[in-house]
């Protein structure tokens, strides 16, 4: 979890109910039923939270890492940005017809009302690989790379096979039709919000409203409003981590019903010391799968 | 003061809009002019007027394969006073670059970012037209990924 202090500034979702124009939340009448519901990451078994490695399996794969100096910063690209960053990610505009919304997905879909599809979810999704990809960007090349290749890797596969397991298209051109399309946005939203992160709100207002929502004419820009700050607030909270924390996944998107105070320096060396004591404890034993090489302090 | 007033107001913050330095699939300056210009009552110009999508062969083929959806048109429908100011308000807020300034990013560590620092520098002189890609440049990019 995220130590920063929350408290009453800019909620995001007040920021976006404070409208007085009333959005009809997004409909999904047109999505079909998934004949299976895909697990959040992989049928893996590895994967789940209720796996856990026995003991001996443990003790043989520290030994291991340990005999053979393995570069775990490198390793732990895959279950990090892979896994727990792209859980997240996909989580945050999920929704299947019929079913309740998370409460992230009821932020997207109803108070913004954005319309319950796949190529939403692709938009919302795609949104919080780029947020996750600045960070990456400043991590060293030779592990940054390797998290974001990690990421993009998963977010194609994963999409591929929702389509067909969950939109029910049988037709592997279809599919492959989709994902080039995707794969086109993705690359154009990328430079997009790229450039309003580096230039300006008005510049990233627009990137949002041609991707996220859609380039509607009929857009609450209310909403368009509380969707800078939460890219803004995101980034914010990323540039305050260290590398380490951020390359060992501890880092989680804050919700829109969230918020973050921006640091005072007092606050930030408090958050620095905590961090050092989690990762470098005193007596300096740490186990080898624990060991890393990317900054504490910056 | 009077939906046009601020309708007319909006139209000047969008006037301030930096310029779209790619062509997109639509801009957002334009279809908002256009759209609070119906708010306030003013007529387009013809250029505000003319369509601007240009129709691909892809769109023509989607036509002649797939019937097209009979489209609803909704009559326009004017904003109340209170949604037009909170209109203005959030774009306001947006021009001011309130929330760049509110998290605010010191030390360049995102925009100067370690594992690429020219990153920023090369995508904004690129779509200023400062300084253009060579194909040496690319070739080097898609080589060692920065």
């Amino acid at each position: 979890m995220i130590y920063l202090n929350y408290s009453t500034h800019y909620y995001v979702t007040d920021i976006a109910k404070h409208s007085p124009i009333v959005t009809a939340p997004g409909s999904n009448e047109k999505n079909p039923i998934p004949k299976h519901k895909r697990p959040l990451l992989s049928d893996s078994p590895y994967e789940s939270n209720e796996t856990k490695l026995s003991g001996w399996k443990e003790s043989f794969g520290e030994m291991f890492i340990g005999l053979f100096r393995l570069d775990m910063d490198r390793v732990r690209a895959g279950p990090v940005a892979a896994s727990i960053y792209y859980g997240q990610a996909k989580q945050q505009g999920l929704q299947y017809p019929n079913e309740e919304l998370s409460e992230t997905a009821s932020f997207y879909y109803s108070t913004l009302g954005l319309p319950r599809t796949f190529a939403q979810w692709f938009q919302i999704t795609a949104l919080h690989y780029w947020i996750l990809t600045v960070r990456m960007r400043a991590m060293p090349y030779k592990y940054g790379h390797n998290y974001q290749q990690k990421f993009v890797d998963r977010f194609f596969k994963d999409m591929e096979l929702r389509l067909a397991e969950e939109m029910n298209i049988s037709s592997g051109r279809i599919i492959g039709n989709y994902m080039k399309d995707f794969y086109h946005q993705t690359r154009g939203l990328v430079l997009a919000y790229d450039e309003g992160f580096a230039t300006n709100d008005a510049t990233l207002a627009t990137a949002l409203w041609r991707n996220l929502f859609n380039g509607r004419e009929d857009v609450d820009i209310v909403h368009l409003e509380a969707m800078v700050s939460y890219v803004r607030m995101q980034l914010y909270v990323l540039s305050k981590m260290s590398d380490r924390e951020f390359g060992f996944g501890k880092f989680t998107f804050v919700a829109p019903n969230e918020i973050v105070k921006p640091l005072s320096q007092a606050e930030e060396a408090k958050l620095k010391e905590f961090a050092r004591s989690q990762f470098e404890p005193v007596s300096g034993k740490v186990l080898p799968s624990m060991r890393s090489s990317l900054s504490l302090d910056e | 003061m009077s939906t046009k007033e601020i309708s007319k107001q909006i139209i000047q913050l969008l006037d301030r809009l930096p310029a779209e330095r790619l062509k997109h699939y639509s801009s957002f300056k334009r279809v908002q002019t256009i759209r609070f210009k119906k708010e306030a009552g003013i007529a387009l110009t013809a250029e505000e007027a003319a369509p601007t999508e240009k129709r691909t062969l892809t769109d023509v083929m989607k036509e002649v394969t797939f019937k097209p959806e009979t489209e609803v048109k909704t009559p326009f429908v004017a904003l109340t006073a209170d949604a037009i100011q909170s209109q203005f308000s959030s774009l306001k807020k947006i021009m001011d670059n309130k929330y760049q300034k509110y998290y605010h990013i010191p030390n360049d560590k995102l925009l100067n970012p370690k594992g690429n620092p020219d990153y920023y520098t090369r995508l904004l002189s690129e779509l200023n037209g400062e300084n253009k890609e060579t194909k040496m440049s690319a070739a080097r990019t898609v080589i060692f990924g920065r």
